[in-house]
C-alpha cells in the first residue's frame, strides 16, 4: 500500500520534472515526432523512477569538492551552488516493503533449524547379502574387528579399559616423545644427504675409517670369532680389488687427470690417492695376529712394485725423503727418522718442475733400476723368513738398515750429481729442485761428502774442482754433462761481467750499499751440525736465486731517472724547414738554425729529493687540493705572497697549541640545543624600526642612530 | 766533588689541577713536522667522511594519521608542539610526551569562497588568509579587516615576513610572487618567474631575503629590494620544489620536493650541502 502511494506521488513529481528537464536535456525534434518521443520519454522516466525505489543501483552522488559546476586548473571560481538535486536521493530514509519478504522470512527459518537425522537400522548394515560379504563379516568377528567404523575399536576399547589414567599418560607421553625422536633423526639425515661438500665428505670418511679400525681392535678382545669374520670380509675387499684392479689409474677418469697432472697439483694428488687406496686394499694380511697389530699401526708393510702406470705419479708429498724440498726438509726428516721401516718409493721423475730436469730424469732412471734390484732381492729374502713377530723385527730391522744404507748410497749419488751439476752451472741457471736437501741421518755421511774451507768464486776454480773428481760417477753418461757444461758456460761468462759492471756502477755512486750476494756460492748442505740452519739458508738462496734477475736499486734509479726527465720543462723547439735552406723529406734544419730556434726553458727550482737518492718526491700539483684553494687573490691582499703567508700555518694540532687550535677552528655559528632563536629584530642590529606608516620600507638609514632609538636599545636589552 | 744532578723544575711538566690535561712536552719546530698541505687535507678529507658515516639525520616518525598529511605547522615558542592536518579532515597536536587528536575548534568561521593557504602574523592577533584573493582577518571578526589581490588568478600561499611584520608576501597560479604592505593595505611589489611558484620562505635573520621554491626544479632567493634578478638560485632538484623552510639562524634552508628528497640548502651556495630521503 505504503508502496503504491509512493509511486504514484512519483509519478506526479516524475511528470512535473519532465516539463521542466526536457528544453535542456534533449535537442530540439522534429514537430512531428514529438508526440510519440514524448510518450517515450515519459515512460523511461518512469522506469527510472520505480528502480530508483528499490535501494540498488543508485546514481552516485557527484563530489562536492569545489562547490561549482565548472573546475579548471587556473581559477577557483566563486559560483558555488548551481547544481540540481535528484529526487531519488532524497527518498532514501523511506524504505519500502517488498512483498517477498513473507517469502524470504520462511526461508531464512527453514535454513537455521537443523535437519533431523535418523539413526540407520544397525541390522540392515550388518546383513550380509553375498556369500562374499558373509566371509568377510566372519573374518572380522573372529578378529574381533568392528566391522563399522566405530570410534574405538573392541581392540583399543580393551587396551583402554586395561590402563588407567596415569599409565595412559605416561605411554601418551612415550609414544609422542619417540615420534619427536624420530622427526628429528628424520630431518638430518635428509639434511645430511643433501651436503654435497667434498671436503665434508672426506673428513667423514677418515672419521669412519678410524672408527671402524677401533671397534674392530675392540671387536678383537671382546669377541675373537666375529674378529675373524670381519678380517674374511677384508679378504673379500682385497680379492675384489686384485681381480678388478680398480684403483689402478687406469680408468677414463685417470687417463685425463694424468693428462693434468702434469700441471696440476691437485690432479696428482688425485692420483696419488686413487693408487693409496689400491695399495691398501691389496696390502696381504700377515697370518699372525701381531702382524695385523702392526698393521694396525703402521701403512705399509710391503710394497708390489709398481706399474709402468707408477710412473706418472707425481710424490710432492709421500714418502720420499730426498725429493722434498728445503724447506720441508726438516719436518720431512723427523719423519723419516720416526718411521725407518716406510721403505722409499723409487724416484719419479718430476717432469712437473720443470723441463730443465729432463737431463735429472735420466740419471734417475739408472739409479732406480739399481734400487729396484736390490730391493726385489731382499724381498725375495723376506719372503723366506718366518713372519714371527721376532723375526719380523729382525727383518724390520734389516730392512731399515738396508733400507737406510741403500738411502744413503743413493743420496750420495745424487748429491754428487748435483753438485757436479752446479759446478758448471751459474745461479742464473735453472734451479735444480731436486735432490737439494738429503736426508742426512747418520754420521757417516761426513766422512763421504764435499767439505772445502773456501767458497769457489770464479770459473777457473770450478773447473779445478771437477778435475780433482770428487766420487765422481762413472756411470753417468758424460756426453749429456759435456753438453750441459757447454751449454751453462756462455751463460755464466755473460753473467759474470754483467755482474761486476753492476756493482761497479753501485760502488761508483757510492751511495747504496748492497751486500752483494755471493752469486756463486754452492748450495750444498755441509755438516750436520747447521742442520737447523741449513733450510733457511737454503731458503734465502732459493729465493735469491729466483730473484736474481731483479736488481731493485737499477730499477729504481731508471725510475728516478725518468721522473726527473718528465718533470723538467722541454725545451721548445720552433725550426721551420726551408725559409733560406733546402728542406725536404730526409733533411734537417742545419745546425745554426736549430741553435737559433731552440728556446731553452730556464731551469726550474731543484727539486726536493735532489739530495735523497733512495726517494722519488711528486711535485705534481694536485688537482684535488687545488679544487678547494683560492684562485683569484682576495680582497684585501695586493701581492699573492701576503696571501700566501697568512695562508701558509697550518691549522692542525700538531703545528698548533691546543688553544691556538680551538680559536683557529671555532665554528661561525654556535647554536645550543633546545634554545630557541628568534627572528632578528631591527632593534638588536641598529636599525630604526619605523611605526610610521607612510614610510616606505625602503627609506631606512642604517647607519645613523639618534638618541632616543639609543635609549630603546638599551631598554630592549635589559628586557 | 762536584756530582752533577738533573734538575727539573715541577711547575714544567706537572699539571696546575687534576681537571686540568697531562702535558705533552712538544716541539713546533716545522722542521719537525713536514708535509703540511698534504696530511692536512687527508685529516681533512677523513674528518667529513666519519662525519657523514656517524651522521644519523633520522630521528623519528611521528605516527598516528589514517590519511595522507597534507599540512604541517610549527609553533614559533615552544619546540615540542607540531600541529599537522591529514586529507580526511584530521587535525593532530604532537606536543611531547603525549600527542593526541584535537577535540573541537574554538571558532568557525563560513567563507563564501575556497581557502588554499593561512598564515599568522608573527606578533600581532591578525591572520591572512588566500584563495580567491588575500584576506587579512582580525582573530575576533567574522569577515576580513581588508582583502588585496593583483590579477585575476587564484592564490595558493602566503606567508608574513618575521621581521618586517607587516609585509606579506603569495604565490599566484599565474607564475608571479606579489608583496603585499598590511599598513596600507595594497599590494607592493611583483616578479613573475618561468614556472609557478608553490611556496615562499622568509629569511628569519635577513629582512628582506625570501626564498621561492618553485615548479622549474629550483629555489630563488629574492631580495625585496631589488625583485629583477634573484639573489642566488639553487639548483639541486630533480623534480618541482614543493615546500621550502629557513633554519632559524638564517643560513641555511630545507626544502622539499616532488622527487622525494628533503635537501639542505646553505643561503649562499647554489648547490645543496645535504639530501634525505625514506625509502
Amino acid at each position: 500500500m505504503s508502496a503504491n502511494r509512493a509511486a504514484e506521488s512519483l509519478l506526479a513529481l516524475s511528470q512535473h520534472e519532465e516539463l521542466v528537464d526536457l528544453p535542456e536535456d534533449y535537442p530540439l525534434s522534429a514537430s512531428e515526432d514529438e508526440g510519440d518521443s514524448d510518450g517515450e520519454r515519459k515512460h523511461q522516466k518512469l522506469l527510472e523512477t520505480i528502480s530508483s525505489l528499490g535501494g540498488k543501483n543508485r546514481r552516485k552522488l557527484a563530489e562536492r569538492s569545489e562547490a561549482s559546476l565548472k573546475v579548471s586548473e587556473f581559477n577557483v571560481s566563486s559560483e558555488g551552488s548551481g547544481e540540481k538535486l535528484v529526487l531519488a536521493d532524497l527518498l532514501e530514509p523511506v524504505k519500502t516493503s517488498s512483498s517477498l519478504a513473507t517469502v524470504k522470512k520462511q526461508l531464512n527459518r527453514v535454513k537455521s533449524k537443523k535437519t533431523v537425522e535418523l539413526p540407520l537400522n544397525k541390522e540392515e548394515v550388518e546383513r550380509a547379502r553375498t556369500p562374499l560379504e558373509q566371509e568377510i563379516f566372519n573374518l572380522l568377528h573372529k578378529n574381533k574387528q568392528p566391522v563399522t567404523d566405530p570410534l574405538l575399536t573392541p581392540v583399543e576399547k580393551a587396551s583402554l579399559r586395561a590402563m588407567s589414567l596415569e599409565e595412559a599418560k605416561m605411554r601418551r607421553a612415550e609414544l609422542q616423545r619417540a615420534r619427536a625422536l624420530q622427526s628429528y633423526y628424520e630431518a638430518r639425515a635428509r639434511r645430511e644427504k643433501k651436503i654435497k661438500s667434498k671436503k665434508y665428505h672426506r673428513v667423514m670418511k677418515k672419521a669412519k675409517a678410524k672408527e671402524a679400525l677401533k671397534e674392530f681392535e675392540q671387536l678383537q678382545k671382546i669377541n675373537p670369532t666375529a674378529a675373524l669374520e670381519e678380517l674374511e670380509k677384508i679378504e673379500k675387499a682385497r680379492m675384489l680389488e686384485r681381480m678388478s684392479l680398480k684403483h689402478q689409474n687406469s680408468g677414463k677418469w685417470a687417463k685425463s687427470k694424468a693428462i693434468m697432472a702434469k700441471y696440476d697439483r691437485e690432479a696428482r694428488q688425485a692420483m696419488q690417492e686413487q693408487l693409496a687406496k689400491n695399495k691398501e686394499l691389496t696390502q696381504k694380511l700377515q697370518v699372525a695376529s701381531e702382524s695385523e697389530e702392526e698393521e694396525g699401526g703402521t701403512e705399509v708393510e710391503e710394497l708390489l712394485v709398481p706399474d709402468a702406470m707408477h710412473e706418472a705419479q707425481m710424490n710432492a708429498d709421500g714418502p720420499n725423503p730426498w725429493m722434498l724440498r728445503s724447506c720441508t726438509s726438516d719436518a720431512q726428516e723427523a719423519e723419516i727418522q720416526e718411521d725407518p721401516e716406510q721403505l722409499p718409493e723409487p724416484l719419479a721423475h718430476n717432469v712437473s718442475e720443470s723441463e730443465g730436469d729432463e737431463r735429472l730424469v735420466a740419471e734417475e732412471e739408472i739409479l732406480l733400476k739399481e734400487f729396484e734390484e736390490k730391493r726385489s732381492l731382499r724381498k725375495r729374502s723376506e719372503l723366506n723368513q718366518d713372519a714371527e713377530s721376532v723375526g719380523s723385527q729382525e727383518t724390520k730391522d734389516s730392512i731399515s738398515r738396508e733400507v737406510l744404507f741403500e738411502l744413503r748410497t743413493l743420496s750420495q749419488k745424487l748429491k754428487e750429481n748435483h753438485q757436479s751439476r752446479k759446478q758448471k752451472a751459474s745461479s742464473v741457471g735453472t734451479v735444480p729442485q731436486v735432490q737439494r736437501e738429503v736426508p742426512a741421518p747418520e754420521e757417516e755421511e761426513e766422512a763421504l761428502l764435499l767439505q772445502r774451507p773456501e767458497r769457489v768464486q770464479t770459473l777457473e776454480e770450478l773447473e779445478e774442482l771437477e778435475k780433482e773428481g770428487c766420487l765422481q760417477n762413472k756411470e753417468l753418461p758424460r756426453p749429456v754433462l759435456e753438453g750441459h757444461r757447454l751449454k751453462k758456460n756462455p751463460n755464466n761468462q755473460t753473467d759474470s761481467p754483467k755482474k761486476k759492471k753492476k756493482e761497479q756502477m753501485i760502488d761508483l755512486q757510492n751511495l747504496l750499499t748492497t751486500k752483494s750476494p755471493s752469486v756463486k756460492s754452492l748450495a750444498v748442505p755441509t755438516t750436520i751440525e747447521e742442520l737447523e740452519g741449513e733450510a733457511e739458508r737454503d731458503q734465502k738462496q732459493m729465493i735469491k736465486e729466483a730473484f736474481a734477475g731483479d736488481d731493485v736499486i737499477r730499477d729504481f734509479l731508471k725510475e728516478k731517472r725518468e721522473a726527473v726527465e718528465a718533470s723538467k720543462p722541454q725545451d721548445v723547439d720552433l725550426t721551420l724547414p726551408g725559409w733560406g735552406e733546402w728542406g725536404g723529406v730526409g733533411l734537417r734544419p742545419s745546425a745554426k738554425k736549430r741553435r737559433r730556434f731552440l728556446i731553452k726553458a730556464p731551469e726550474g727550482p731543484p727539486r726536493k729529493d735532489k739530495n735523497l737518492p733512495n726517494v722519488i718526491i711528486n711535485e705534481k700539483r694536485n688537482i684535488y687540493a687545488a679544487a678547494h684553494q683560492v684562485r683569484v687573490l682576495p680582497y684585501p691582499f695586493t701581492h699573492h705572497r701576503q696571501f700566501e703567508r697568512t695562508i701558509q700555518t697550518p691549522i692542525g694540532s700538531t703545528w698548533n697549541t691546543q688553544r691556538a687550535f680551538q680559536k683557529l677552528t671555532t665554528p661561525k655559528i654556535v647554536t645550543k640545543a633546545g634554545h630557541i632563536i628568534k627572528p632578528i629584530k631591527a632593534e638588536n642590529v641598529g636599525y630604526r624600526s619605523s611605526s610610521r606608516s607612510d614610510l616606505s620600507v625602503l627609506q631606512r638609514n642604517p647607519k645613523r642612530l639618534s638618541a632616543h632609538h639609543k635609549k630603546q636599545l638599551k631598554k630592549n636589552s635589559i628586557d | 766533588m762536584k756530582v752533577k744532578m738533573l734538575s727539573r723544575n715541577p711547575d714544567n711538566y706537572v699539571r696546575e689541577t687534576k681537571l686540568d690535561l697531562q702535558r705533552v712536552p712538544r716541539n713546533y719546530d716545522p722542521t719537525l713536522h713536514p708535509f703540511e698541505v698534504p696530511r692536512e687535507y687527508v685529516r681533512a678529507l677523513n674528518a667529513t667522511k666519519l662525519e657523514r658515516v656517524f651522521a644519523k639525520p633520522f630521528l623519528a616518525s611521528l605516527d598516528g594519521h589514517r590519511d595522507g598529511v597534507n599540512c604541517l605547522a610549527k609553533h614559533p615558542k615552544s619546540l615540542a608542539t607540531v600541529l599537522s592536518g591529514a586529507c580526511d579532515g584530521e587535525q593532530w597536536k604532537m606536543d611531547a610526551p603525549a600527542y593526541g587528536e584535537e577535540e573541537e575548534p574554538l571558532h568557525t568561521i563560513l567563507g563564501k569562497t575556497v581557502y588554499t593557504g593561512i598564515d599568522h602574523h608573527w606578533k600581532e592577533a591578525v591572520f591572512a588568509t588566500c584563495g580567491q584573493q588575500v584576506d587579512i582577518w582580525d582573530e575576533q571578526r567574522t569577515s576580513p579587516i581588508c582583502s588585496m589581490t593583483w590579477g585575476f588568478d587564484s592564490i595558493s600561499s602566503v606567508k608574513f615576513n618575521p621581521i618586517e611584520t607587516f609585509l606579506l608576501g603569495s604565490c599566484a597560479s599565474d607564475r608571479n610572487i606579489v608583496l603585499y604592505d598590511m599598513r596600507q593595505s595594497t599590494p607592493l611589489k611583483k616578479v613573475i618567474l618561468d614556472m609557478r611558484t608553490n611556496t615562499i620562505c622568509w629569511n628569519p635573520m635577513e629582512a628582506f631575503i625570501f626564498t621561492a621554491a618553485n615548479e622549474d626544479y629550483n629555489l630563488y632567493t629574492f631580495d625585496m629590494c631589488a625583485l629583477d634578478t634573484p639573489v642566488m638560485v639553487h639548483m639541486d632538484h630533480v623534480s618541482a620544489v614543493l615546500d621550502v623552510d629557513y633554519s632559524p639562524t638564517g643560513k641555511e634552508f630545507v626544502s622539499a620536493s616532488f622527487d622525494k628528497s628533503i635537501r639542505i640548502f646553505p643561503v649562499d651556495k647554489s648547490r645543496s650541502r645535504e639530501v634525505y630521503h625514506t625509502k
